[in-house]
């Protein structure tokens, strides 16, 4: 039985309605490996690679360069050579109706709402079909859920992902003074048992994967799951003057040149990027929470969150992803990593390999929550 | 006279600070010859009992505005001539760093809103001040000075209009010294000011310039009015013009003797030490040793403006913002 | 987060900047309308209604209806200014600035230089602009470019709900005289906008899109067209960069000259006549800083100079066309 793979339009974040081809990296007759990149689209806010998620021939190129298409339109078709002529046609000729059915996860269901907690609001972005455990997904400092544009809407084909805006970032309140990481957590804590009251797979970022051990920490009950991507917490030193100077960019071009050293590729950095954190950072109260976090995340003398002790009490799968040019965290130390965590490098990859290498973090990440059933 | 009662303090007061302005004009158009007195002035001598008058009758903190002619209002506000005279010099201590100019002194810690090188352009300005006092309930009041030109700019008119609608706490003073410039009054003005002010339904008193106690007694008047919330007044001041529009006008577009005329007989200082006389309120030897102490001070503001220096060249572009990137 | 039109989002700064500084007020004509008669109150709260809502929340003194006299009314903004307050004065169409140019250009622009820097002037001037309303010569002129001539004023140009919002907050917080203009066919243009405040900085260019073929620096409402005109470039596979300088005083320098340089060709589209215009103003920055780096002459997409006219056929071609930008852009695209 032959089997017929779609290559759609993907959807990049919440806002992203349609997209443009702006270029075929390959052509009909090529093979095609699983991860190859294939084609380059473009929004209105950035442009980036699509990677092949099967393996194959590709068959049929439905989309030419130039064209401008709707989330989850049919790009071309990948099949392997037993594939007869007349099947591929049918299968793009039926592709429309397929659509109408509502591929699971494929720019179906995705809403924005902000609930109430004590202390203020949580804006949170909600994916996939209800039911069953849901993945919630935590940015890091000075972030926001953005930050999962290209894996919040893949990692709903396997089940229901929250992505949420951390305290004090994006839509969601300011914290309190005094401990802004206690706040933060009662607030989080509050947030998941109101929108997600079963069972949990948490995927971190950096700060917000330091949150994410501590709530499994605290609520080893409910966490199924932990994928942690550049950790804060487990080593010693960290790039402090990264946040410094996050903190204290408040134009374009110097906070360009800030998260410029989150990637490795520095030329990812799109100017909507660097405005869309500059819209974070001019709200009202924002810089001042900002720097409280700073300084509660590290000083002069390194880190100041620890996770490595909570991490080794948890008997959930415990997954570390890092980038191997990371030069935010480092990598850890053979000993800072807890026996139960399994590390997965990713070659040429920042601080933020879930937006430099999506498919790979993707797909470690759905690894790891199938680890846990 | 009658009516007004002055301590003997403050008639030494009025005699002191009409005396300045009459010999720091004076002493300006000798300081002009030098060379020393960069671009063109415009002189207030002959006028001096109406800034007197009116700011003797005013709070430190109340504002006034002025016109091209403005000396006399700055020094009768209490600013400091030293500052002034290196403004006219064009040095880097004067009241304005010497970026302003005679057309331009200010001095707003005194309230001093600025002379202005529009004509009229200060009566809307004065309006906001008076705005700003009733609303932040002050009681400050504010008193734009204007001459008989500037009663044909369109925006005095609309001045007025704004003032009485909005209640504001401001005077009107026209200084009518009879020339616009080189042309008449009676040339280029149409009916008559205290008329023009009644169409806005604001109240003006018609006052002889040239009698200190008059103007003290007017301005009295029509301030405490003014302050206890009763909306705009006018007050229309006839005083001589003893220069030419400015420091270089040759001004023969009057006659000689007109000229003598004007200061022979409408000589406020001259006026002020005849009333004086007349009820022995003060000694005349008083008033010259104030003539003296005047002459001194007024030596020391322009040996001080002579001393200071030119401002930096850095100074060109500062000060064009508060902060601009 | 909510989408907002482009006259909400001001009237949601104004709302916010009243309630939080007792010094700010609001003036103009009709800003709230209907005051002195008998009927409804804040009757069109402005005339693009932009200020409604707020004579209920301020009250009368601080929302306060002038006559038709803006040379009076600005000028006692501008004293306001000068003693303590921070006022907001609306002018209804730019087109009068002609009636009140003395009173910004000779007073409350000059107040700080000519005091020898003891003056603070923190007045914002409000005022509608552009053509495409059919309102024809006299309330459809672009006078940014002449307001950007005149050091002590500063100049604001937002394109968009969200710059609105931050840079009307930016702009009467800020100390200086602004002029802040609000092209009359954006009011209704929607985008994403904070509930919470935002200052925007002024001197910051926003990189409306990434592209590396071409550059167009798009000033107001022509970012709109410059958006479309970079859509119909991808069919032609020319990847247009789009830059909204935002504030042309001060103007963004150091990030046009960046991406001038980078890209190396350069259009841009501007409302404002021909002759001594921002875009001539941009042209001759740009090929001084950036001789070496620019690869072709740097296009001027303007209106032309001729006053505004009042048929819609004449109108719409008086106004720069996505089309004509990206016939400009294509000129030089390939050279």
């Amino acid at each position: 039985m032959s089997t017929i793979e779609a290559v759609t339009m993907p959807k990049w974040g919440m806002t992203m309605t349609e997209g443009t081809i702006t270029s075929w990296l390959v052509t009909e007759g090529d093979v095609i490996e699983r991860g190859q990149e294939i084609v380059e689209i473009e929004t209105t806010k950035l442009s980036n690679v699509v990677e092949a998620a099967a393996e194959g021939i590709l068959r049929r190129i439905v989309l030419a360069e130039g064209t401008t298409a709707p989330v989850g339109a049919l790009a071309a078709v990948i099949a392997d050579e037993s594939a007869s002529e007349e099947e591929i046609a049918a299968f793009v000729a039926s592709y429309a109706d397929r659509q109408g059915e509502g591929l699971s996860g494929q720019s179906a269901g995705t809403s924005s709402r902000t609930i109430e907690v004590p202390g203020g609001q949580i804006n949170l972005v909600e994916a996939g079909a209800e039911g069953g455990e849901t993945i919630i997904l935590l940015h890091g400092f000075g972030g926001d859920l953005k930050t999962w544009m290209f894996n919040q809407d893949e990692l709903a084909a396997v089940g229901r992902v929250i992505a949420i805006d951390l305290p004090g970032h994006g839509g969601s309140s300011a914290v309190a003074a005094g401990d802004p990481v206690a706040d933060i957590l009662i607030r989080l804590e509050a947030a998941l048992d109101t929108v997600a009251p079963g069972k949990l797979h948490l995927v971190g970022h950096s700060f917000g994967a330091g949150v994410a051990a501590l709530l499994a920490g605290r609520r080893p009950d409910r966490v199924s799951s932990l994928s942690l991507i550049a950790p804060v917490g487990l080593g010693k030193t960290m790039n402090r003057d990264f946040l410094v100077d996050f903190v204290a960019a408040e134009r374009r071009r110097p906070l360009q040149n800030v998260l410029e050293r989150l990637f490795a590729d520095p030329s990812k950095i799109t100017s909507d990027m660097v405005e869309e954190t500059l819209k974070s950072k001019r709200l009202e109260g924002v810089p001042e929470c900002l720097s409280q976090l700073a300084d509660a995340i590290a000083d002069q003398t390194g880190q100041r969150i620890s996770i490595g002790d909570t991490l080794t009490k948890l008997t959930c799968p415990v997954l570390l992803i890092w980038g191997d040019l990371d030069k935010i965290v480092p990598l850890p130390q053979a000993g800072e990593v807890p026996a139960n965590a399994r590390l997965q490098t990713i070659a040429n990859a920042g601080h933020m390999p879930q937006m430099e290498a999506a498919s790979a973090v993707n797909d470690a990440i759905v690894e790891n929550i199938r680890r846990a059933k | 006279m009658a009516g007004t009662q002055l301590s003997r303090t403050e008639i030494l007061e009025a005699y002191q600070a009409m005396r300045t302005i009459r010999r720091f004009e004076e002493r300006i158009m000798d300081e002009v010859g030098t060379g020393d007195i960069p671009g063109n002035t415009h002189l207030y001598a002959g006028q001096e009992a109406s800034a007197v008058g009116i700011c003797m009758r005013l709070r430190e903190d109340d504002y006034i505005s002025s016109t091209h002619r403005g000396h006399g209002h700055c020094i009768a506000k209490g600013v400091d001539i030293d500052g002034m005279m290196a403004e006219l010099f064009g040095r880097s201590g004067g009241i304005c760093g010497g970026k302003g100019g005679s057309m331009h002194i200010a001095d707003l810690r005194k309230g001093m809103l600025g002379a202005n090188g529009i004509v009229a352009g200060g009566a809307p300005i004065t309006c906001g001040a008076a705005l700003s006092a009733k609303m932040r309930g002050t009681g400050q009041i504010a008193v734009a000075f204007a001459g008989d030109g500037a009663m044909n700019e369109g925006v005095m008119a609309e001045s007025f209009n704004l003032a009485k609608i909005w209640n504001l706490p401001i005077l009107f003073v026209i200084e009518d010294n009879e020339f616009g410039e080189a042309t008449a009054n009676s040339f280029a003005s149409a009916g008559n000011f205290l008329q023009r002010a009644a169409g806005y339904a604001i109240p003006g008193i018609e006052v002889d310039g040239t009698d200190f106690f008059a103007v003290y007694e007017a301005a009295g008047e029509a301030i405490t009015k003014v302050r206890e919330g009763g909306g705009p007044m006018m007050l229309h001041i006839h005083v001589p013009r003893y220069y030419g529009h400015y420091s270089g006008d040759p001004d023969n577009y009057r006659t000689e003797e007109e000229k003598a005329a004007m200061r022979r007989d409408r000589d406020c200082l001259t006026i002020f030490r005849k009333n004086l006389k007349e009820v022995s309120l003060l000694e005349m030897a008083e008033l010259d040793a104030l003539d003296a102490e005047v002459e001194a001070a007024i030596d020391g503001a322009v040996k001080a403006a002579r001393s200071s220096p030119f401002p930096a060249l850095s100074a060109l572009t500062t000060d064009v913002y508060v902060k601009y990137v | 987060m909510a989408q907002k039109s482009f006259r909400q989002a001001l009237n949601e700064a104004l709302h916010h900047e009243m309630a939080r500084d007792p010094s700010v007020l609001l003036i103009g004509e009709d800003v709230t309308g209907g005051a002195g008669a008998n009927g409804e109150k804040d009757a069109w709260g402005g005339v693009f209604g932009v200020s409604r809502g707020l004579l209920g929340q301020f009250g009368p003194e601080r929302v306060r209806d002038t006559p038709i006299s803006e040379a009076a009314f600005i000028g006692a903004a501008a004293g306001a200014a000068l003693t303590g307050m921070r006022p907001v004065a609306e002018i209804m169409f730019s087109d009068f600035f002609g009636v009140c140019l003395d009173q910004i250009m000779n007073q409350a622009a000059k107040f700080r230089y000519m005091f020898g820097g003891r003056a603070r002037t923190p007045l914002v001037i409000r005022a509608t602009y552009g053509a495409g309303s059919r309102s024809a010569s006299q309330h459809s002129q672009s006078f940014h470019s002449i307001m950007t001539h005149i050091p002590g004023l500063k100049v604001v140009i937002p394109s968009n709900p969200y710059d609105a919002k931050g840079l009307l907050l930016q702009a009467i917080r800020d100390d200086d005289p602004v002029i802040f203009l609000e092209h009359k066919m954006l009011y209704d243009t929607v985008g994403e906008v904070p509930d919470r405040a935002y200052t925007i900085p002024f001197g910051e260019a926003r990189v409306v899109r990434d592209g590396k073929d071409v550059l167009i620096i798009a000033i107001g409402r022509m970012v709109l067209v410059a958006e479309e005109a970079a859509r119909l470039l991808v069919a032609e596979g020319i990847s247009a960069c789009i830059i909204d300088p935002r504030t042309t005083s001060p103007l963004d320098e150091e990030t046009l000259q960046e991406f001038a340089s980078e890209i190396g060709r350069v259009v841009i589209v501007d409302e404002s006549n021909p002759r001594c215009s921002i875009a001539t103003d941009i042209s001759a920055l740009l090929a001084d800083r950036c001789f070496d780096d620019l690869k072709a002459p740097i296009k001027l997409v303007t209106a032309p100079h001729a006053p505004v006219p009042y048929a819609p056929n004449l109108e719409d071609a008086y106004i720069p066309t996505p089309a004509a930008v990206a016939d400009a852009a294509k000129m030089i695209a390939r050279r």
